[in-house]
């Protein structure tokens, strides 16, 4: 052996903490979220702005007198502020990620192979939380939502819980698609589903049976168990859960499947 | 034993845990069984639960026959490891004696809390217990049942095997069967056929609930015939892969289909189950038996290859758990029990008492494993080390059945050889990258591969990055695999066609990868090496090409390498920058890092490299250290129009090559002088006379066309 003769204890010594990668990389993660205009403008503002727009000017009166119009728009505007990080700030830039050759970089340096697929989910929670949280302020400020504090927090809970199948949706749209194409496809399956699920606006009665196809709408089914508003129940809570689980599973499948294949 | 199957046990251990594991969870769902009569079990809860009857009924199919899969697998290891009276001293140590000291221990308990539940259902008066039925051999084995029917399979197994080995000599049947065994997977008849025997079985049971699957041998002392055929075979198979080189890879490369059919065949299960709960005789009865076998061997092959090609990397955490599967599955029944005893009367969902039976289960056999089994004599027992407590969960323990896993230390093979690939083959579809290669990286040296595109370099690094598998032949770094984390630790790469996130400044790019190595450079030391300080601050997206490539430079030694991957550094670099970033790579090679350089810049390899080898379709067509390559560059080309004879001119010194033109001849040679005079003196006629300097260019290129 010569000079260079490796020392062994030196080299079974662990690096400082895998919580410590985890961190790091999560921590720059979010950096990259919401250094990146394309993804921090329509992602914070864009919820909220809406949710301003129609629960304070347009229907402000409205809600005045129907408590109900109140909890269905914040509803509506708070899933959207909580999964538009998950699909656009997880999924397009996985798939801008994948054409940088970046993911294979991270697998040929000694990065622990999950720490990105946990930086990505949990920066995409917290911009989750950086996009709800104006919105829940600004409906309690205003009074428009006529919630006791108990079930907002019950809410709010669920739509966090809610991130989940999205999250793996956005994750399967960053293993599909091409970086270029990622945009388009994560909004031709996002929005129809924001609009035939119910939650910007009821739907006529002969449109009910395809509501549940949707995320959307069991992610929403699912809030309103949990914050106890019966008026919006319209599939038993285990529905809600085991759908969404289901396209957990589905979602989250065809994404490992993807990436084993194709890296 | 190598890295590759190093990974491959870690994987396999994660299965034999899990297997066990899920026992666990499957007995703690039995007090749930909506429709069990009274005393069947320790408890029947007050909130019976279909969806958990047909959750332990999937789990049951399967979870026994896994188990005894690995066994089968590792069996072998060991048997030819040890040899044929140290594999029975340590079956006798790990399997004979837990049976019987499992069972003194637990059957007074188990029979304690028997009684109390079933009193407790029974509402104070129980009626008399039931008692063992009178035949030759009845026996309450209780859960350890499958000990003893491991120990029978071995016993059969292993006499078996010595009269094939009679029969056999020149293993000609078996190299057949290992053949088959890999057909058998790929083609995905292997979980058709497999399950036909036991089906046959399971098909003459005169009482079957479907429900029960392969009937629990746990009442007896005498070999029951399904359990015999169906743990049987898979034990066998087990056996059979680990024989076959090639079987283990076709269980990874098969896992979604089989999983698929495996999912596919359980819902037919469980509608069928659902419509008739007991088999009658007749189509269905003998269509559940075959469609039961496909299922259990697509869940047993699909979560192997899952397994394999998901958790091949070492894991502390897991090595963990299963080190700790064994004794949870030995221990687990009383405690189980006793919860469900506990809360069967509580007036909660199931959804709410079976996460508590489990999670409370789980907890306190963990605890118990890590005070009262890791690091005693227990442990020692069951697994065949003991842990210092301190340690835990950082050291690298052996599993219980099989040889000690190398750790992950980073060695130099012999004469300091730092990456090595041999015999390396590797296609994409039908295009071969590489063909058989031979190359090696030493220790403190530069090796510059030089190459056409598409030659195969980049491939080359790939393997050695652990980005791809070679088809055949062995990829090592630092003697061991370079899928292993420990291994990559030492190693610094710099990749072809990658773009860092663009709204990171270098600095933070820098951070971000330091954090993956143990030992790195501060961030403004791997700044100031890269000489990127003037653009340290700036988002990456704003620099120039070149400037983008040293970052990647300050990112790839950032972690102090001790062998670095730069596949083309220097593309795009204006001189001044080049030559820093030469001036870096020089500083690094005195430190004794080795490094891999790829290029089409022969000026670098020329002032860079200790080694060159060029790279052509595949083929390492040319080799050696930088002076041997200088000679290619001495070669020059005279061409001439003359009377002499190609042949003629082929024997005078210092002519490497002579080659016919349409009205002249051409000549390459080492020394250009000697043979113009010779050639002026020989033929006095001699005309269009003209001396070239071949570069290392034209020699590559003369090398490239020869090997094309």
């Amino acid at each position: 052996m010569n000079a260079l003769a490796l020392n062994s204890a030196d080299a079974s010594a662990l690096p400082r903490g895998a919580l410590g990668i985890y961190l790091t990389e999560t921590r720059y993660e979010l950096t990259r979220m919401l250094r990146n205009p394309g993804i921090a403008i329509p992602v914070l503002l864009l919820p909220c702005a809406l949710y301003a727009l129609f629960a304070l000017l347009i229907a402000g009166e409205a809600i005045n007198k129907d408590a109900n119009l109140g909890v269905f728009l914040f509803a509506a505007f708070s899933i959207m502020s909580v999964t538009m990080p998950a699909m656009f700030g997880i999924g397009v830039t996985l798939a801008l990620e994948r054409d940088m050759g970046l993911l294979k970089l991270k697998r040929a340096q000694p990065a622990p192979p999950a720490a990105w697929v946990v930086a990505k989910i949990v920066a995409g929670q917290v911009l989750a939380v950086l996009a709800y949280t104006p919105i829940v302020v600004l409906a309690v400020l205003t009074g428009k939502l006529a919630l006791a504090p108990a079930q907002v927090v019950a809410l709010s809970i669920a739509l966090m819980v809610g991130t989940i199948p999205f999250t793996a949706m956005g994750l399967m749209i960053g293993a599909l698609c091409s970086g270029s194409a990622a945009p388009g496809f994560a909004n031709l399956i996002y929005l129809p589903g924001c609009y035939l699920s119910g939650m910007f606006f009821p739907l006529p009665k002969s449109m009910y049976w395809q509501a549940p196809i949707w995320p959307q709408f069991h992610v929403e089914q699912f809030a309103m168990h949990m914050a106890g508003i019966t008026k919006m129940q319209f599939e038993p809570v285990t529905v809600a859960v085991a759908t969404m689980l289901g396209y957990t599973v589905l979602f989250a499948g065809i994404t490992v499947w993807r990436l084993s294949k194709k890296g | 034993m190598n890295h590759t199957n190093d990974q491959r046990l870690h994987a396999l251990d994660a299965v034999r845990g899990f297997a066990l594991l899920l026992g666990v969870a499957f007995h703690a769902a039995l007090s749930f069984m909506p429709g069990w009569p009274p005393g069947i079990w320790a408890m029947n809860d007050n909130s019976p639960s279909q969806f958990l009857s047909d959750a332990a009924f999937v789990t049951h199919i399967f979870r026994m026959s896994l188990f005894f899969f690995i066994a089968g697998y590792f069996g072998r290891l060991l048997y030819r490891k040890l040899g044929t009276s140290a594999f029975w001293a340590n079956r006798g140590k790990r399997i004979a004696i837990p049976l019987i000291a499992g069972w003194v221990v637990l059957y007074p308990l188990i029979g304690y809390i028997w009684i109390t539940g079933v009193t407790k259902v029974f509402g104070g008066t129980p009626p008399p217990m039931p008692e063992m039925p009178k035949t030759p051999g009845a026996f309450p084995l209780t859960h350890l049942w499958f000990l003893y029917q491991l120990l029978l399979t071995y016993v059969a197994f292993l006499s078996i095997r010595a009269i094939i080995a009679r029969l056999d000599p020149a293993q000609k049947l078996r190299n057949f069967v290992d053949k088959a065994v890999t057909f058998s997977i790929r083609s995905m008849t292997a979980m058709f056929t497999l399950g036909l025997p036991l089906a046959a079985a399971l098909m003459s049971l005169g009482f079957w609930f479907y429900w029960q699957g392969i009937p629990t041998p746990d009442q007896s002392l005498i070999p029951q015939v399904p359990a015999s055929v169906g743990f049987g075979t898979a034990f066998i198979f087990g056996w059979l892969v680990n024989r076959s080189s090639s079987a283990l890879a076709a269980i990874g490369q098969r896992w979604i289909p089989h999983l698929v059919v495996a999912i596919v065949a359980t819902g037919w299960l469980l509608h069928t189950m659902h419509a008739t709960p007991m088999a009658t005789p007749g189509l269905t009865k003998t269509l559940y038996a075959m469609v039961f076998g496909v299922a259990l061997w697509g869940w047993v092959l699909g979560l192997t290859g899952a397994a394999l090609r998901l958790l091949s990397n070492y894991s502390p955490t897991r090595r963990y758990i299963a080190d700790a599967s064994y004794w949870i599955y030995l221990m687990h029944l009383p405690v189980v029990a006793a919860f469900q005893v506990w809360v069967g009367h509580w007036p909660l969902h199931w959804g709410v008492k079976y996460p508590f039976i489990l999670v409370s289960s789980f907890a306190i056999l963990f605890v118990s494993y890590h005070y009262l089994v890791r690091p005693t004599f227990i442990g020692q027992l069951l697994n065949g080390r003991k842990h210092p407590r301190k340690r835990a969960t950082t050291d690298l323990p052996p599993s219980p059945t099989t040889p000690p896993a190398s750790p992950p230390s980073v060695t130099c093979e012999n004469g300091g050889v730092v990456a090595r690939l041999r015999g390396i083959t590797k296609r994409y579809g039908a295009v071969t990258a590489l063909a058989n290669i031979d190359i090696e990286v030493r220790a403190g040296e530069l090796l510059a591969v030089l190459g056409p595109n598409g030659a195969g370099k980049s491939t080359a690094i790939s393997l050695w990055l652990g980005l791809t598998e070679a088809d055949e032949g062995e990829v090592t770094l630092f003697g061991g695999s370079p899928q292993d984390l420990a291994q990559r630790r030492h190693l610094g790469v710099m990749m072809q066609d990658v773009e860092l996130p663009k709204e990171l400044r270098a600095r933070e790019l820098v951070a971000l990868a330091r954090s993956y190595y143990s030992n790195p450079l501060s961030v403004d030391e791997a700044i100031a090496r890269a000489g990127i300080a003037q653009i340290a601050d700036r988002p990456y997206g704003k620099l120039s090409g070149g400037q983008k490539r040293q970052v990647q430079f300050a990112v790839a030694i950032c972690g102090r390498p001790k062998v670095l991957f730069l596949d083309e550094p220097t593309v795009g670099l204006d001189i001044k920058a080049r030559e820093a970033l030469w001036k870096s790579i020089r500083s690094l090679l005195s430190e004794g890092c080795s490094v891999v350089l790829t290029t089409h810049y022969l000026e670098e390899a020329e002032a860079l490299a200790s080694r060159v080898a060029v790279v052509t379709k595949g083929r390492v067509i040319a080799s050696g250290s930088v002076d041997e390559m200088r000679a290619l560059v001495a070669r020059r080309q005279v061409s001439c129009a003359t009377s002499l004879s190609a042949d003629e001119i082929r024997t005078w010194p210092g002519v490497v090559e002579v080659s016919k033109g349409p009205s002249s001849l051409r000549i390459t040679t080492t020394d250009a002088e000697a043979v113009v005079r010779r050639l002026l003196a020989s033929d006095s006629h001699l005309s269009r006379l003209e001396v070239k300097q071949a570069g290392l260019n034209d020699a590559f290129n003369e090398l490239t066309r020869e090997a094309a």
